[in-house]
């Protein structure tokens, strides 16, 4: 038995003695599951499919953080467009206060304009009336003058 | 000199007091007339200037009513547009989600 085979039995020896399974036990998305590995004085070591699945599971887990990441920053967005429509609502109902408004100081200055055209016609009625008896009774007058002044030229 | 019959003289002088009131009414009331038709004219301005304030007024607040309306139907689209992609990613969790609890129901 060389020197250097020997050595090599002893490594292999020492290590299939501190050599040992080790299994954590963890949890994804509320799911736990355990996962072996195995360990020696070299490192640690799994087999190809165990190493697929954390592979996997680390890819995706990136994949959804990135997807929380864009969902909190819409979210952000769609405060944003709630307040700006809040905001929009309030200047509309705002508008249409003025326009109640203007339609309210239309409606009194239509109706003053309309009690002043209602005074004007009765101011003219009346006039219309004094005169027309006024007048009857200045031309009863001057017409008994005429005849007067006829009768006292005739004479 | 003719003597005037007394009778006459007042007939004469009612007749001139009737015919100077009628001229001076008649002034009086071209005056009023006048006063009338002033105050028709000012009524007649306000009215316009009331109707034509009305529609500009009215026209100004539509024009602001319809954008304001526009861009809150913008902003309605945008925040469905939104929400239909924060579907599309709350979709895309639950798939990985899955996803990874099929993975790990894989583990030997």
């Amino acid at each position: 038995m060389s020197r250097s085979f020997a050595f090599s039995l002893l490594l292999g020896l020492a290590t299939v003695a501190t050599a040992q399974i080790r299994t954590e036990y963890l949890e994804v998305d509320g799911e736990p599951f355990a996962l072996e590995v195995f360990q020696d004085s070299s490192g640690i070591h799994m087999d190809a499919a165990t190493f697929e699945v954390l592979l996997g599971l680390v890819r995706s887990l990136s994949t959804t953080v990135a997807t929380y990441a864009r969902l909190d920053q819409l979210a952000g967005v769609q405060d944003s467009l709630r307040a700006r429509e809040v905001a929009t609502m309030q200047s509309i109902i705002a508008t249409e206060r003025n326009r109640t408004d203007l339609y309210r100081s239309a409606y009194q200055d239509a109706l003053e304009v309309g009690q002043g055209y209602r005074g004007l016609s009765t101011d003219a009625e009346q006039l219309a009336r004094r005169r027309g008896r006024k007048g009857f009774l200045q031309g009863l007058g001057i017409g008994i003058g005429v005849a007067a002044i006829i009768l006292v030229a005739t004479q | 000199m003719k003597r005037i019959d007394p009778l006459t003289l007042l007939l004469g002088l009612l007749f001139g007091y009737v015919v100077i009131d009628a001229i001076s009414d008649r002034s009086d009331v071209k005056a009023e007339i006048q006063q009338l038709r002033y105050e028709r004219r000012q009524l007649d301005r306000r009215l316009d200037s009331v109707a034509t304030g009305l529609v500009d007024r009215e026209a100004a607040l539509q024009l602001q009513l319809d954008s304001a309306y526009a861009y809150l139907e913008d902003l309605s689209g945008l925040r469905q547009m939104t929400t239909a992609q924060m579907n599309d990613l709350r979709g895309r969790i639950a798939e990985g989600e899955a996803y990874r609890k099929a993975l790990i129901q894989t583990l030997p």
